[in-house]
């Protein structure tokens, strides 16, 4: 009795197109992702409309809802930024945008004693960063 | 005696380590980045930059304009009670008499978003200066 040949397998490629899914997720997250430099994660950012301009988190001062200020990581005073800040080149320093970044439950009444201060230390052009439209604050 | 050259052997690219490069690429990707748009809400380039001033220290123009911001955002302009939508329309409507800044005075109860609400409502109308008081 002949016996035929077995059925030839058809061999399938998982892991190639394991990659390619793979692949697409990651361009996806590289594309719509910007990558979040936000120090304090217990700061929920207040929301503006889509008006405001955008933008990006540079190096900033941490307000948080308790009014407590922190720089680089770790509490600091109005004083202790401006040493700093200006350290290296004080009069370009001045006009430069100095970012800060408030709690949306701290008291207004606070963040406006902070940003005197801030004024009277120097920083002539300061701005606030917010979350654009009525996305999750991170 | 021929001596046969070294066979060239024709090896499929190995996939497995890519994959774990990628898997780490793609980790790195999903816990580091954010969907949120960030804004940059400029608190004003002292008396510089006409329309949008926050600045604490102006007395050009005498300001006929007291908004008055309590937590909700709860507004009164000059004494009215405003919502936010017709904050700008009620501020055109005092722009429209020639009064053209504004003094925002934030309350103890309002906090930092019910403020941020306000400057940017406030700076749709048509007015020149805002300043912020406590």
């Amino acid at each position: 009795m002949k016996i035929g040949q077995p059925p030839q397998r058809h061999h399938v490629d998982w892991q190639l197109q394991l990659i390619n899914i793979v692949f697409l997720l990651l361009l996806f997250f590289v594309i719509t992702g910007t990558i979040s430099n936000l120090q304090d994660a217990t700061i929920t950012l207040p929301e503006t409309s889509e008006r405001s301009p955008g933008g990006t988190v540079a190096e900033a001062a941490y307000i948080d809802a308790d009014g407590k200020l922190s720089f680089r990581g770790a509490p600091s005073s109005v004083a202790d930024i401006a040493a700093e800040w200006f350290k290296e080149d004080s009069i370009g320093r001045q006009v430069l945008p100095f970012q800060i970044i408030a709690d949306r439950r701290l008291p207004a009444t606070k963040l406006v004693d902070h940003l005197q201060k801030f004024r009277q230390a120097g920083f002539r052009n300061l701005t606030l960063v917010t979350v654009r439209g009525s996305a999750d604050a991170p | 005696m021929r001596i046969e050259g070294p066979k060239r052997v024709t090896r499929p690219i190995p996939l497995t380590p890519l994959v774990d490069v990628v898997f780490l690429l793609l980790m790195f990707f999903m816990l580091s980045s954010t969907f949120a748009k960030f804004g940059i809400f400029s608190l004003g380039q002292a008396a510089t930059t006409p329309g949008s001033t926050t600045s604490s220290s102006q007395a050009k123009s005498i300001p006929g304009i007291i908004v008055d911001v309590f937590h909700g955002p709860d507004i009164r302009v000059n004494g009215q009670g405003v919502t936010i939508d017709n904050l700008a329309q009620a501020l055109d409507a005092f722009e429209a008499r020639g009064l053209d800044s504004a003094i925002v005075r934030v309350h103890k109860d309002a906090d930092v978003q019910d403020l941020v609400s306000v400057l940017d409502m406030a700076r749709t109308s048509r007015l020149r200066a805002l300043s912020v008081v406590q």
